[in-house]
């Protein structure tokens, strides 16, 4: 195999790892915010559950989050729902690899949006609470104050955590693999076996290494668009 | 978390919608699990080939049903037949060994009828020096997790065993010295020593284990066991599984006759 033919075989398996990635951030990011107030809820019940469950998602690798989500519903309600639907798309679609796909994504979306969340919460915490006073003094409602006042701040200084999480989230597609979703590391582990070819598994992080790199630009480029209120 | 609930409501509906849908297709489809080696099921050109893959296409074809071939990690057999999300493994699947927990495979799953001979071997390098079974003390074996290689590799003195996912990968641990031998399938190790870039690697002959048998494993209790039974004595009979075992040039191995093993 030519090194454009291995380059377009990893380019196949990195999609589906870009696919991981943007639906994750579509999903997982506006998910953490109802999560991020239900966490400063003043209802105490909400807000513990919500702590709980939290809990529970980052305190689980997200490896055994994609097996539970890939297997649960076969092995506890006897109802193979990846199976299910991995036919269905084949059968009429022709489109391969979604019931693992599903599974994967579900797992993620959750997975981050509770990460997401803290971030957040985190941010809105950081404001002081004169800065609310002040907004009440000059007649501003609450949701005004909110919008106006402590949600610029808020999205300014959760740039750099966000990046942070970003950057981890395309590299985690690689755990995806578990469960024979053929992205780009298991694409090089099938040229390993199917061509003999060992070198394409190291020129996968070529791959992540230009993603991120791009990342690294355009989230650079974002915290100084944001950069106004200047301290 | 109101949101939440809904999205997460929403979800649960579409996978209910997919679960109903998914039964509603005329034929039935026997989704088969397997993972990627040569000369069992690989692919080629883009196209699935394989002495088991045309094999359980031919099976299930008489037997009226779609096949849909669905890759695995073989260490994970025991949940996709448990969780329903394949219905057999049909690749290689050595019967007459036990796993690393002690327990007969037997026990685990229902097993066909067997089709095929395998052996255990040896993979080294050329220039390792090793020839006997006293060399390998002290040495490092890649093995594939739960496969009938690492049962194998135990019985050897002073071996420290190491996993790995897939058998193919176990040939890549020995090129790139992480290990100094890896315990493989006979079949599979044929057919990929010596070539590309495992052209320096070697089977030591005498080192092979007893012969063991490939049989299909199913979910315990499936009714699809002595289906495919009567399948694999019909398809003997007729020709069709020595056509098979010609074409990908496992014939010395296959067994061809099922007499004995028909209750």
């Amino acid at each position: 195999m030519t090194f454009l033919q291995v380059t377009l075989f990893l380019l196949e398996g990195f999609k589906l790892s870009l696919l991981i990635f943007a639906v994750t951030l579509l999903c997982g990011a506006p998910l953490g915010l109802p999560i991020a107030f239900c966490s400063m809820s003043k209802f105490k019940p909400l807000k513990y559950i919500t702590k709980v469950f939290v809990w529970i998602v980052r305190g689980i690798p997200l490896m055994l989050q994609i097996f539970i989500f890939y297997y649960a519903p076969g092995l506890i309600f006897n109802i193979p729902i990846s199976r299910n639907i991995n036919l269905f798309f084949v059968q009429n679609y022709g489109i391969e690899n979604m019931g693992m796909i599903i599974p994967v994504l579900v797992a993620f979306a959750i997975n981050y949006a509770c990460y997401f969340s803290e971030i957040y919460r985190g941010g809105i915490e950081s404001i002081s609470q004169g800065q609310y006073e002040a907004g009440y003094v000059l007649g501003l409602t609450k949701s005004q104050v909110f919008r106006k006042i402590v949600l610029k701040q808020v999205i300014k200084r959760i740039v750099p955590p966000m990046s942070n999480e970003i950057i981890t989230l395309i590299k985690d597609t690689a755990l995806a693999n578990c469960i024979m979703l053929p992205e780009i590391i298991m694409k090089a582990g099938q040229l390993a076996s199917r061509n003999a070819l060992v070198w394409p598994l190291f020129y996968t992080g070529v791959f992540y290494l230009i993603f991120v790199g791009i990342l690294t630009i355009v989230l650079g480029k974002v915290e100084k668009k944001l950069d106004y209120f200047k301290s | 978390m109101k949101k939440l609930i809904a999205l997460l409501m929403t979800l649960a509906l579409l996978v209910a919608c997919f679960a109903g849908c998914g039964a509603k297709t005329e034929k039935e489809t026997i989704v088969v699990g397997y993972t990627e080696y040569a000369p069992m099921n690989y692919e080629e050109n883009g196209e699935l080939i394989g002495f088991d893959t045309d094999l359980a296409k031919a099976v299930f074809e008489n037997l009226g049903y779609d096949v849909y071939f669905q890759l695995i990690e073989w260490d994970n057999k025991y949940t996709d037949l448990d969780s329903g999300t394949i219905d057999c493994v049909w690749n290689g699947f050595t019967c007459n060994t036990k796993d690393d927990d002690g327990v007969a495979r037997a026990d685990k799953v229902d097993f066909s009828y067997n089709y095929m001979e395998n052996r255990q071997v040896i993979v080294v390098k050329k220039d390792s020096g090793i020839t006997k079974a006293a060399d390998l003390k002290g040495k490092t074996a890649a093995v594939e997790d739960g496969s009938a290689g690492a049962e194998y590799a135990a019985t050897f003195e002073g071996v420290t065993v190491k996993n790995c996912t897939k058998q193919t990968d176990c040939l890549m641990e020995v090129t790139s010295l992480t290990a100094d031998f890896a315990v493989l399938d006979a079949q599979l190790a044929k057919s990929y020593c010596g070539k590309g870039n495992y052209a320096d690697l070697q089977i030591v002959d005498d080192l092979s284990s007893d012969v063991e048998y490939y049989a299909i494993g199913f979910k315990k209790g499936s009714d699809l066991t002595a289906k495919v039974n009567e399948q694999l004595v019909k398809l003997a009979e007729d020709g069709t599984i020595k056509k098979i075992a010609e074409k990908y040039e496992v014939l010395n191995t296959t067994i061809l006759d099922y007499a004995d093993q028909v209750k």
